[in-house]
């Protein structure tokens, strides 16, 4: 990718605190590229770095070391006052909404518009036609604490694309949320993404939000970025135990790997049955795998969970069978279910460990 | 009746009529010149905390020893010590006018306590946020801290008005006149007990009143 299709552009960056002499690593050596027009998401668990490395982009938290470049300038070479000009055009959105509790819904919108030299009347039209495009035209007058989280979270949208910004940063802006609401928040995002080719730069602990809006991610871990790619690329062949852990629990696979443990099936086997953990890539489907089995090698396929996730355009499937079969023709099957394209993960022969999914 | 009850009051009539004025001069000048060093003491405090967004922790850590401190001085003996400022700043150590040097030393520190408070409320996310649109320090100030806080800053110039009320009957000790120099040096001294409970009567009505508006002022400015 060359510098100038970047819209963000980290390069070796480092956040050191000091706590009482100790020095804490947040973010430790971090490069990445964004896009322009791209929806960029990092994944990590709490207390990983996400947080403090999306405040180094707008530089509310400025690097030990390194260099940040937004829209390609160079940020820490700015003044203060060039600073907040530049701010202006990163909008930013919290897992925490931080509206203006005094202040009406419009003029929560209006709030980046008020240094702005242009007339009242078209700052409050400005601040109308955002709160319609979020969706919210008919609660300009309402104050926020009347408002349901995801109503707030559109008016925290509305409020941060009121200077036209190029780039969105989103600091765990659906973690607060229902499902429902994530699902609808996120849409919206990937709306204004299309609709005003806004770049998207998100920080996340779940990869559901990755796997349906982002189309780059990244894996963050102890300040790291420990892997990235595309998203279809990550959760096809995901290379680190955590980023499978992300990708697993998002479709409901750690879940069910726990389900084995407690209903102690591995236990309960009979000799001629195998218990599998199976992984398809989009090109081998899995219901005409499965039949094939039991009518090429009569091999009966006993399917305890199945789950398929789409993304980017890919569908990944997961599925926990028991397959059994009489005359020992078992490995067979399994040959041509690998053949096939399909992962196979034999789980029948950790009897009576623990196996948790982590 | 009012001869019948308070038969020394009506006597001094006048005189309790200009006291009261006194009274009202003496919180009204200090209360406007309070709020705007309190205000300022407040947001310095805020802004100059180690995490505040002009951070500067030794002015800070000065600053607020020196609010203690002023807090610290019982009001009484503050009177005494500050007379030679007092006859610096008003040329004179006695009267209404000298008394307000030391009102105002004496309530702003309370006051200022109070503003830094309310200011606090505001989630320190919610400044992040200002700061991420772009907002300068003198805004954040001004269409944040202040505007948001508005009611609770209201309730504390309520609070404090109504302590200052109580100081200007004690400045009554260096003559400065009012209610309470009415109360101490006419009733208690002469033993006309009416004198005194009247001139505490009207001072339950000043603080009443400052109540009842304050109270109705926080929830207009609520939501505006």
């Amino acid at each position: 990718m060359s510098e100038k299709q970047a819209a963000i552009d980290l390069k070796n960056i480092t956040v050191a605190f000091d706590k009482k002499g100790e020095t804490l690593t947040a973010v430790d050596d971090v490069s990445l590229q964004v896009k322009r027009g791209s929806i960029y998401g990092i994944v990590g668990y709490s207390g990983a770095g996400k947080s403090t490395l999306v405040r180094v982009i707008n530089l509310l938290q400025r690097p030990t070391s390194g260099t940040v470049t937004v829209s390609e300038q160079n940020l820490q070479k700015l003044s203060d006052k060039k600073l907040r000009e530049v701010r202006q055009k990163i909008g930013m959105i919290f897992q925490q909404f931080n509206l203006l509790r005094s202040r009406t819904v419009l003029n929560n919108v209006e709030y980046p518009l008020l240094g702005e030299k242009i007339s009242r009347a078209k700052r409050k039209k400005k601040a109308q036609e955002l709160l319609k495009l979020v969706g919210l035209a008919d609660y300009a007058s309402s104050y926020p604490e009347d408002l349901s989280g995801g109503q707030k979270q559109r008016v925290a949208i509305a409020r941060a694309l009121a200077n036209d910004p190029d780039i969105l940063i989103s600091d765990e802006a659906t973690s607060a949320l229902d499902p429902q609401t994530t699902d609808s928040i996120l849409q919206l995002l990937q709306k204004l993404n299309q609709k005003l080719g806004l770049t998207v730069f998100l920080i996340t602990h779940e990869m559901q939000v990755i796997k349906s809006i982002c189309q780059q991610v990244a894996v963050m871990e102890n300040g790291r970025i420990i892997e990235s790619g595309s998203v279809g690329q990550v959760f096809a062949r995901p290379q680190q135990p955590l980023t499978r852990d992300f990708i697993e629990s998002a479709a409901n696979v750690t879940q069910m790997r726990q389900q084995i443990v407690d209903d102690q099936l591995r236990e309960n086997l009979q000799p001629n049955e195998r218990l599998l953990y199976l992984k398809f890539s989009s090109n081998a489907t899995s219901e005409s795998v499965i039949s094939e089995l039991t009518a090429k090698y009569g091999i009966k396929a006993n399917i305890l969970f199945a789950n398929v996730q789409k993304v980017a355009q890919l569908s990944l499937g997961y599925m926990l069978v028991i397959l059994s079969e009489k005359n020992g023709k078992i490995q067979v099957g399994i040959d041509y279910l690998q053949e096939s394209g399909v992962t196979v993960n034999d789980l029948t022969e950790q009897k009576g460990e623990n196996a948790n999914a982590s | 009746m009012l001869a019948e009850w308070f038969p020394h009051v009506v006597e001094i009539w006048p005189q309790f009529v200009q006291a009261t004025w006194e009274t009202i001069y003496m919180t009204f000048w200090s209360a406007v010149i309070a709020v705007v060093l309190g205000i300022g003491t407040g947001v310095f405090l805020v802004m100059t905390q180690p995490d505040g967004i002009a951070a500067d922790p030794p002015f800070y850590s000065f600053l607020d020893k020196v609010v203690n401190l002023l807090r610290s001085v019982p009001f009484i003996i503050l009177l005494a010590v500050i007379a030679p400022f007092t006859k610096y700043v008003v040329g004179t150590t006695v009267g209404t006018a000298a008394a307000l040097v030391p009102l105002v030393i004496g309530i702003f520190p309370f006051y200022a306590r109070q503003i830094q408070n309310a200011l606090l409320s505001i989630e320190p996310s919610v400044i992040e946020a200002a700061q991420a649109m772009g907002s300068s320090p003198l805004e954040i100030i001004f269409r944040i801290y202040l505007r948001e806080c508005l009611p609770d800053i209201i309730r504390a110039s309520v609070v404090t008005l109504i302590s200052l009320l109580g100081l200007t009957t004690m400045a009554g000790a260096i003559g400065s006149g009012g209610l309470g120099d009415i109360a101490i040096s006419i009733g208690y001294a002469r033993f006309e007990n009416d004198v005194t409970f009247a001139a505490l009567l009207v001072i339950l009505i000043m603080v009443f009143l400052t109540q009842v508006l304050g109270d109705q002022l926080a929830k207009k400015v609520a939501r505006m």
